[in-house]
């Protein structure tokens, strides 16, 4: 039987560069109106691309929407509307868009004021610019996977672990997991990679994450 | 001066490798970086790194300042106070002066290179006097414009309309233009004489020259003697913690060739001051880098006590020394200091007072709190993460109207 030519898994990085649209809400109000009007990339900064913004504390919100409905707009109800609602389950942003709208509109429908925030803590509208590159580092197999996971900055674990479920369509669908699962038939190791609740997790404890199940099996 | 390679140490190799690979996206382009000093100020300092490495990067980068009088920096200080919110009454022919040194100034340059990066509103309005060709006009803006004064924001905006792209230190200073708009934040040096490590010796020779007594904790702030960085309110911030821990202040500061308002408030800040032993007001001389080093590093606190801010590169500077900053709420400052994390965001004189006192009061919430400002620094302000920014803008502005750039 001939043997299997495992094709390597190529890292790649990827950089974002935020561009503020200038626009601010400073009531639920405003914010859906802006919502409303605001393109596919505005949405998709907002609700895809935060995980870039937490360094250090675990992630109490899983988005832009809820962290600013929980610390500025100080609305936690709306707050957790917002971190409950799980934009990955939408293959298309304009859709994730008009859930994130419904959100609002039966939020505010059942408010006697509408929630406004103090000066300076608007929320301030951004799009984002990704720019993906090879870094330069593959791997054949399970040892070497692991040893560029290592050296893996975290726009490379975002890159393969959080926005290729985006591209693929597929909130299952991670590259890693794909990779071992179809060229090292590690099958076992993919799915607890895959089970990971990646929204919940920031990228540094989602990197921390692989990589202690990867030990784990090398050993 | 330092090679790329030198960051090595501090950022790792993989960094490095990362930026040589974006910029062969950019070889034979050409670019220009002007503003309106080589001395004082965050722009310049930064300026003096980035241009070098841009070059060594195989990207060909020029500098030039445009030159002005005492009456053209008089007038530009007003605008860039107004920028920031202040009620200043501009006369036409104040506009008009303004105008005509950015013409005179234009005669001077050709600006055929590809990329064109104006700081500041000094030189904004250069634009008016080229026919735009093949080259990509982008305007820096490194100060808060949160709420600038409408009238002075619409006579600029009319030249700002006509450029390619905008450069801003947080989102919350942009404003809505017709062109993409993109978030850098500054950054510092870390091999710098004013961020690298210093020996005891060189630091030992700085407290002797200021004649700075060790025996008492000290809070510091270095910055321009200027008003919206609120000297006098860190002065009484000091005396109301002096009230409980025998502390010793120092204000220093240097002065910008472009600011000529720094010599009145320097004034005020001494009459304040007055005959307390425990403040030193020092005016630093320019390219009094480990000065400022040293007095960061010998500092128990630091404050900067800003009411509007840029970005506050100073604070920046005290958090890669591992000192956990008091910092007022502008600019900035804001998203370098998380609260209780890297740092203290204060509200009021009486804020500032209080969290100094902690700080001085709790030792090991104090160093637990400086590293990991430094090492939020390390991770989001150094010199070669603003490099790949600059990188990465230009390859944006190459690739017109794609969100996601494969190279």
């Amino acid at each position: 039987m001939k043997e299997k030519v495992v094709k390597p898994f190529e890292f790649f990085n990827c950089i974002t560069l935020i561009s503020p649209t200038g626009q601010k809400a400073s009531n639920l109000k405003e914010f859906l109106n802006i919502i409303e009007e605001s393109e596919s990339k505005v949405i998709f900064h907002h609700l895809y691309q935060s995980p870039f913004k937490h360094e250090f504390k675990a992630i109490e919100y899983p988005n832009d929407f809820a962290q600013w409905a929980a610390t500025s707009l100080e609305d936690m109800a709306l707050a957790e509307k917002f971190a409950n609602f799980d934009p990955y389950d939408f293959n298309h942003i304009s859709e994730a868009k008009i859930a994130v709208i419904e959100i609002v509109e039966e939020h505010m429908w059942d408010l006697v004021t509408i929630p406004w925030v103090r000066p300076g803590f608007e929320f301030y509208f951004s799009s984002s610019t990704t720019i993906i590159f090879k870094l330069n580092m593959h791997a054949d197999n399970l040892t070497g996977f692991y040893n560029c996971m290592k050296k893996a900055p975290l726009g490379s674990i975002y890159y393969h672990f959080y926005e290729s479920r985006k591209r693929n369509k597929n909130k299952a669908k991670d590259d890693f997991s794909t990779w071992l699962r179809e060229e090292l038939d590690e099958n076992e190791i993919a799915d607890e990679i895959n089970e990971i609740d990646f929204y919940f997790y920031s990228l540094i404890e989602a990197k921390e994450r692989i990589l202690s199940i990867l030990k784990q099996k090398i050993k | 001066m330092n090679s790329l390679n030198d960051y090595v140490d501090v950022v790792g190799k993989k960094y490095i490798e990362q930026l040589k690979t974006l910029a062969l996206t950019l070889q034979k382009k050409k670019v220009v970086m002007v503003n309106s000093t080589k001395d004082g100020g965050g722009v310049a300092e930064i300026l003096h790194r980035l241009v070098p490495l841009l070059n060594e990067l195989g990207i060909e980068t020029e500098w030039k300042t445009i030159s002005g009088d005492k009456e053209f920096f008089n007038i530009t200080k007003n605008i860039h106070n107004a920028l920031q919110g202040q009620r200043i009454c501009f006369t036409k022919q104040m506009l008009d002066y303004y105008l005509d040194v950015n013409k005179k100034n234009s005669e001077n340059f050709e600006f055929n290179e590809d990329f064109v990066f104006i700081h500041d509103p000094q030189p904004l309005a250069l634009i008016k006097y080229f026919n735009k060709n093949k080259s990509k006009w982008i305007w820096r803006c490194h100060i808060d414009l949160s709420k600038p004064d409408l009238k002075l924001w619409k006579f600029l905006k009319q030249y700002l309309l006509q450029y390619d792209a905008s450069i801003f230190s947080i989102a919350k200073f942009s404003r809505v233009l017709p062109h993409p708009q993109y978030l850098v934040a500054p950054s510092i040096d870390p091999l710098s004489d004013k961020n690298r490590e210093l020996s005891k010796e060189e630091i030992d020779k700085v407290v002797s020259s200021f004649q700075i007594n060790l025996d008492k904790p000290i809070i510091l702030q270095v910055s321009r003697f200027d008003r919206f960085k609120g000297p006098l309110g860190v002065i009484e911030a000091y005396r109301m913690v002096k009230k409980e821990i025998n502390c010793q202040l120092i204000l220093a500061g240097g002065e910008a060739s472009d600011d000529p308002e720094g010599k009145i408030v320097f004034e005020e800040v001494l009459q304040e001051a007055g005959d307390d032993p425990d403040i030193k007001v020092l005016l630093l001389k320019p390219n009094s880098n480990i000065e400022i080093n040293a007095l960061q590093r010998i500092s128990d606190v630091v404050i900067q006590n800003s009411s509007k801010e840029g970005f506050g590169l100073v604070v920046t500077e005290a958090m890669w020394k591992g000192k956990p900053v008091v910092g007022g709420a502008a600019g900035g400052i804001t998203i370098q200091i998380i609260n209780h994390q890297t740092g203290f965001l204060i509200y009021s004189t009486e804020g500032a007072a209080f969290r100094i006192r902690y700080l001085l009061n709790r030792k090991h919430v104090s160093e637990k709190m400086g590293k990991l400002a430094k090492e939020y620094v390390l991770n989001n302000f150094l010199i070669t993460r603003h490099l790949r920014d600059y990188l990465s803008i230009m390859i944006a502005l190459e690739n017109e109207n794609k969100y996601i750039i494969q190279i």
